[in-house]
């Protein structure tokens, strides 16, 4: 059968068949197209209690109500059973359609794959059950639920099909967020104070040939997620074009409520070459702060003008300090 | 009969017919349609049955329904009469789709509630093989013959899952996602370095440390410091909690009470309106305290305010009363609350 169509009078001519349509047409056909009815597929979903296998005592498999397609058959169940396990082993409770019993019953198989030979025996798999000394120790829900081969129409989800808190965060994509210090959020350090200097825009100077240092504060966000931050700083010459190079620093300080602070620190030595004052801020990353959600971060942020790799003969204007971080929604 | 299959040929051999009406939509359709309770009316099939007018006769639009298995279908518009009850009374009526198995039809009909001075809405009739009603609409009617319509239309649903990752971005209605699908949770904004200011009159004063610099809060003397919040939109329960981060400048003792004195002065309002002020005091105990550990002491639990209010807190430590013996290292304060999303 490379095609066919469905349903038409007159039997005998084009696709309606000459003695009559039968089930095979009927279900194994086209309910079965319809009802996706292949492989394990399907128990139906909702519909009473979903042939649901669990202990009945001994060495019985207890089935609940519900309703399954099978290679297109429609099975349904109203009154929980019992199906007897052998000892000792594992079998599957299967709801099996015979095409010589023209029956569709729950059965359980032995150990091994099930049958799925259309026309003859067909059986979806409910659970595997497995027996030790006269009583069942585990049952692997195997239930696969009937689909439709259909799509959902656009819009069909509504704010209604939306039971309450069911958009968890793990249901959001995971995406960047920045939390930023600068200007006035920015205090100067007591013994090394970098200076807030007129400029268009007026900015943080970290001097070259000295050290310039500053402080900020941040409690790292609740909807963070991952192990790390990312520490970038806003900066961009405060002259002329030049070939030098900047180090720039930082150390923190952090810790859960109630915990010891904890130190970490890092340098990196940031290029000038290329660099314009006129072509605004460049944003260079000084590395990576371990932290937990809830930490709170006290940041010294500085230019190390005295290190001998800092070669920049000029202040750098510093706009901003950033902390990047993965939020989890 | 427990266990049933459908549909075999012949008519001699395990669940094979004759197969009836039961047997086709009572079975077979009821099950996989999800026939049961309320359901079901069909989902974007013509007007989807839909109850209108605000006087008698009321409309009901074309659609069609699944009424315990059966197939209903309306292809024209239909229109259902609303009696008005006598003066003085009201009335509560039910629009239905009511499948009767006597006579072998499924219709639009009214159920009838009882006219009262305070009527209750109608019990629906759902006896298989007898009756079975569906509720389109609720019509509560006056004597003066005005109608308010409910809608109570439930509709028809597959008795299937959806497959693995159907629910794709067009599936969703625009603004079907709203903060009541997502978990409430916490959020924080914390001010520290900067971000706080110190007192004009009695400042607290940015410090030199060993290891950090951080605002240092007297003792034996009263210092401040002030910081700016906003309640953000999303706020949930119409308040927040402050709370005041801090490091014992010297271990506490650990012989008896050492109490650090906090006193908060606050200012809060939306804009265009008056500053509401309220003050306080905490005096969290230092003497089991380190110097090497930050604490997070509580400063204001469930303080009411609304979203876009802003809330000014002037922290000061009353050092001349309090009997912690030594300056403190306050690093941030933070107004923590519960956010819709």
């Amino acid at each position: 059968m490379a095609e066919m169509s469905y349903l038409w009078d007159n039997p005998g001519t084009g696709d309606s068949p000459g003695g009559g349509y039968s089930q095979t047409e009927f279900m194994n056909e086209m309910f079965r197209m319809i009802l996706n009815g292949t492989g394990n597929l399907g128990v139906l979903y909702g519909w009473l209690n979903e042939l649901e296998v669990t202990d009945g005592g001994g060495l019985n498999a207890a089935v609940n109500t519900g309703g399954a397609v099978v290679y297109g058959f429609a099975y349904e169940n109203d009154a929980a059973l019992n199906v007897a396990i052998g000892n000792n082993t594992t079998e599957w409770v299967v709801v099996r359609a015979s095409w010589a019993a023209q029956t569709a019953r729950l059965v359980a198989i032995a150990p091994g794959a099930f049958t799925q030979t259309a026309g003859v025996t067909y059986d979806i798999p409910l659970a595997q059950v497995t027996t030790v000394a006269g009583v069942i120790t585990l049952i692997t829900d195997t239930r696969e639920f009937c689909e439709f081969t259909t799509d959902l129409i656009d819009n069909v989800v509504e704010t209604e099909h939306i039971p309450a808190d069911a958009i968890t965060t793990a249901k959001l994509e995971n995406q960047i967020r920045w939390v930023l210090r600068g200007e006035g959020q920015l205090e100067p350090d007591v013994t090394n104070p970098v200076g807030w200097i007129t400029g268009s825009p007026p900015y943080w100077a970290f001097e070259n040939g000295q050290t310039d240092t500053g402080w900020v504060t941040l409690r790292v966000p609740a909807d963070f997620t991952g192990a790390t931050t990312e520490v970038f700083f806003w900066n961009t010459l405060t002259a002329v074009a030049s070939t030098g190079d900047v180090v720039w620093a930082w150390s923190s300080w952090d810790a859960q409520p109630g915990a010891v602070l904890a130190n970490q620190s890092n340098s990196v030595v940031v290029p000038q070459a290329g660099r314009v004052q006129a072509n605004g801020a460049y944003r260079d990353s000084i590395g990576t702060i371990a932290v937990t959600a809830g930490d709170i971060v006290h940041v010294e942020v500085y230019r190390d003008g005295t290190n001998i790799l800092d070669t920049e003969v000029q202040p750098v204007a510093l706009h901003l300090v950033e902390f990047a971080y993965t939020a989890d929604s | 009969m427990t266990e049933r299959s459908m549909f075999w040929d012949g008519i001699a051999l395990g669940d094979c017919g004759p197969y009836t009406t039961l047997h086709v939509q009572d079975r077979f359709f009821r099950m996989l349609l999800n026939g049961t309770g309320d359901r079901g009316v069909l989902r974007n099939w013509l007007d989807e049955l839909e109850v209108s007018g605000a006087a008698s006769p009321v409309t009901v639009a074309t659609g069609g329904a699944i009424v315990c298995g059966g197939f209903f279908a309306s292809d024209v518009a239909a229109s259902v009469n609303i009696p008005t009850p006598a003066a003085g009374l009201s009335r509560y009526d039910r629009i239905v789709v009511r499948r009767d198995w006597a006579t072998y039809t499924t219709r639009i009909a009214r159920r009838a509630g009882l006219p009262a001075a305070a009527p209750a809405i109608p019990a629906l009739v759902q006896t298989a093989n007898v009756t079975w009603e569906i509720p389109l609409a609720t019509v509560l009617v006056d004597d003066a013959g005005t109608l308010a319509l409910t809608d109570t239309r439930d509709f028809a649903s597959f008795s299937t899952a959806w497959p693995a990752n159907a629910v794709t971005t067009d599936k969703y209605a625009v603004g079907a996602v709203t903060p009541a699908d997502v978990p409430d949770r916490t959020r924080y904004d914390l001010k520290g370095s900067g971000e706080i200011e110190p007192d004009s009159t009695t400042p607290c004063v940015w410090t030199a440390g060993a290891s950090y610099d951080y605002w240092s809060f007297a003792d034996a003397a009263t210092t401040a410091g002030w910081v700016y919040f906003q309640a953000p939109v999303g706020l949930v329960g119409g308040q927040v909690d402050v709370y005041v981060w801090s490091v014992p400048n010297v271990n506490g003792a650990g012989i008896g009470a050492e109490l650090c004195q906090w006193d908060y002065d606050t200012y809060s309002g939306l804009y265009g309106g008056t500053l509401a002020t309220t003050n306080g005091t905490i005096s969290p105990d230092q003497q089991a305290r380190l110097n090497t550990t930050v604490y997070r002491d509580q400063l204001l639990a469930g303080f009411a305010i609304t979203a876009g209010e802003i809330l000014i807190i002037k922290l000061s430590r009353d050092g001349a009363a309090d009997s912690y013996n030594s300056a403190m290292r306050l690093l941030g304060i933070e107004m923590s609350r519960t956010a819709d999303a």
